[in-house]
């Protein structure tokens, strides 16, 4: 069980940098593709749920205090919306991957998050299920709107000692 | 003669954007591409190319260790360190050689990008 205060903290940090999170989300999409992001679905503290998307990248990422972890989830139909002329479906996937690590790197590194958050490991993107226990996390998640494609973007925060690992 | 660039980085969507940067817009010959550290310490060793561009984050070796591996047999080289992971890290890097360092993402269309681009690359080859 989480103790109320601790949770407290983890859920005011989260919202705190929920802008950010979309300001580095929408740049690392933004420049990769060279297309505009449309917000679809405001990037807010919401209930953790399971992400129908088809295909999920994830970064985990942590500290002695936290883990975190970031997501970007999209259908198969929208990568191919996305890389339309791409024959090689791992490429569109790795491009994803790159956009993951883009997020994160881009917001571990501003003052905002890390006055929250200190310092983090981070890892490579993977698109295998992290070991992360949702159930016990604050999330903030937000909808970006690439063309007719739609990104589901999460980060997701628990403080390490409510058990599990990223 | 053109300019011989090594671009070393875990994504291969990235590399080929790349590639075809440092060969549209800046005239080099991107002479290899590699995806690891490993990769780019054997690429420099057979290509001793004029410039090389490490990612930070990669899987088998860091972009770090073959900074200090490549540095250690190449003194000289020309250490380009490309990653969207900033201070200490990049501190690091600097401290250890490289000649400069690139924060993704990059933007590759935009005007102001393209000329600090090429900046970097005209004090990395006037040190």
């Amino acid at each position: 069980m989480l103790h109320s205060s601790q949770d407290e903290r983890t859920r005011d940090s989260i919202q705190d940098v929920a802008a950010e999170f979309e300001v580095c989300a929408r740049r690392a999409v933004e420049c990769l593709l060279n297309r505009p992001t449309l917000l679809s679905k405001a990037f807010r503290l919401r209930k953790p749920s399971a992400v129908e998307s088809g295909i999920r990248c994830f970064i985990a990422s942590g500290n002695s205090d936290q883990t975190l972890m970031i997501s970007l989830g999209l259908s198969k139909s929208d990568l191919r919306s996305l890389f339309p002329d791409e024959k090689d479906e791992e490429m569109g996937l790795d491009a994803i991957g790159e956009m993951v690590n883009i997020i994160a790197g881009t917001l571990f590194r501003r003052p905002g998050f890390r006055s929250r958050f200190d310092r983090l490991r981070t890892s490579v993107p993977s698109f295998a299920a992290p070991s992360f226990e949702m159930e016990q996390a604050r999330i903030v998640r937000g909808v970006l709107k690439v063309g007719e494609a739609h990104l589901i973007l999460e980060l997701a925060v628990k403080p390490c000692n409510c058990g599990g690992k990223a | 003669m053109k300019r011989t660039v090594v671009i070393v980085d875990d994504s291969k969507f990235l590399l080929r954007l790349m590639q075809e940067y440092f060969q549209e817009v800046m005239d080099f010959e991107v002479v290899a591409t590699g995806v690891n550290g490993v990769q780019g310490v054997d690429l420099y060793r057979r290509f001793q190319p004029d410039l090389i561009c490490l990612d930070l984050t990669m899987p088998v070796k860091d972009g770090q260790t073959a900074l200090t591996e490549i540095l250690g047999e190449f003194p000289e080289a020309r250490v380009l360190i490309i990653s969207a992971v900033g201070g200490p890290s990049i501190l690091r890097c600097i401290k250890l050689g490289a000649k400069a360092y690139l924060e993704k993402p990059f933007r590759l269309e935009d005007e102001e990008f393209r000329k600090d681009f090429r900046q970097t690359l005209l004090e990395i080859f006037a040190k």
